[in-house]
């Protein structure tokens, strides 16, 4: 069955990227441009997995997090935090809110499906069957040319 | 093993390397150290030292011993030298993690030609902003190497949304060393736009320092100015 992924960004080249990291698996990327739309896609889309930037505006990642916890639709599902932001007081908050894995900006897409197949099952898209061959063009038969 | 180590273990995140946390460091102590022991440290990180060198003796051939040298420019500076070399490190991770390009120091020509240019702010206990300038003529080989996909519209259309995102992932590297380094701050949202004959406009208590680095052809620049941190250590202690 096809999996669902949110990612929460104000970036849209870093929506970009996330689901063109996507792009060969068998899943449909979604995508928000902050934390309240985040909420809001997360609660209409249950995505099997959610990634999350931090800084953002309307509500940061951590805030987003927060409240995506404390709302009981969506509360178990698993988050990343996909984010620049990397000190060790960013990630202890994450860490409190329980979230499922951390990657730090600069990243590189197979870092994402590395830890997304750590959570989720994830499944290459099967190859699209092969079209059948054209029939061959019926022959018409040979008459001699007229003689002119 | 401390709480962040234990952090950055769970999450397989990399520990920032050495020479940063050594550069943070030396940052949070440097109003309270003296000469010889900020000397010790700059001296332990050959780039840094390089760095000081050029700065103190301003380019020119001087026999300068790092003593000398820390005693010349001051602390001001020497914070403003250490910071740059905190914003090369997330510039050079940056740029060879999402668009594997290895940047070294390079003199780029056309520093007043049309380029997309971003700029960020930090503030808090450190205070400044970061400028990053990519000429408009490197969009075609900037934007794929970041996207990595087929593009939707022209690489030039897409260059300041690219470069807003590279600001965005340095400037969040480069304060997360901050904060590590004891000085919290926070950051604005990337300007950008494109424009010729950039200019910084430093303030007089400002300290700036510019920077062009460059890697298979493509060229840009980076300019970082400082307001002087004495104040906010002094409270902070």
């Amino acid at each position: 069955m096809s999996k669902k992924i949110l990612t929460v960004d104000d970036s849209k080249m870093v929506r970009m990227i996330v689901t063109s990291t996507f792009q060969p698996f068998d899943c449909v990327v979604v995508g928000a441009a902050d934390g309240a739309e985040g909420v809001e896609v997360a609660l209409a889309e249950r995505p099997d997995i959610i990634f999350l930037d931090i800084t953002m505006p309307v509500l940061n990642g951590i805030e987003t997090l927060a409240k995506i916890r404390a709302t009981p639709e969506i509360a178990a599902i698993p988050v990343v935090m996909l984010t620049a932001e990397s000190d060790g007081q960013r990630i202890g908050m994450a860490d409190q809110l329980k979230v499922s894995g951390y990657i730090p900006k600069p990243f590189k897409g197979e870092q994402l499906i590395e830890l997304t197949k750590g959570i989720i099952p994830l499944a290459l898209k099967a190859a699209p069957p092969k079209a059948a061959p054209a029939p061959p063009k019926p022959q018409l038969p040979k008459l001699p040319l007229p003689n002119r | 093993m401390s709480n962040v180590d234990t952090l950055l273990a769970k999450y397989k995140i990399d520990r920032p390397p050495e020479n940063v946390l050594r550069l943070g460091k030396l940052i949070q102590g440097a109003f309270a150290s003296n000469v010889q022991e900020i000397a010790a440290i700059i001296k332990a990180d050959p780039a840094l030292s390089a760095r000081v060198m050029k700065v103190a003796t301003r380019g020119r051939d001087i026999d300068m011993d790092m003593d000398s040298a820390v005693a010349r420019i001051g602390v001001h500076q020497i914070t403003l030298v250490v910071l740059t070399e905190l914003l090369l490190h997330a510039v050079t991770k940056t740029f060879a993690t999402m668009l594997s390009l290895v940047l070294e120091a390079k003199d780029v020509p056309n520093a007043g030609a049309a380029a997309v240019t971003g700029c960020i702010r930090f503030e808090g206990q450190a205070n400044g902003r970061v400028f990053l300038r990519i000429p408009c003529g490197a969009a075609a080989a900037v934007v794929p190497r970041f996207l990595g996909q087929e593009l939707p519209m022209a690489p030039a259309e897409l260059l300041p949304d690219v470069v807003g995102e590279i600001l965005n992932i340095v400037g969040g590297n480069f304060k997360s060393n901050l904060v590590d380094a004891g000085l919290s701050c926070s950051l604005s949202v990337p300007q950008v736009n494109t424009r010729s004959g950039f200019s910084a406009d430093a303030g007089d208590d400002e300290h700036h320092l510019s920077l062009s680095l460059g890697a298979e052809g493509i060229g840009l620049f980076l300019d970082l100015i400082i307001s002087p941190l004495a104040n906010q250590l002094n409270a902070q202690k």
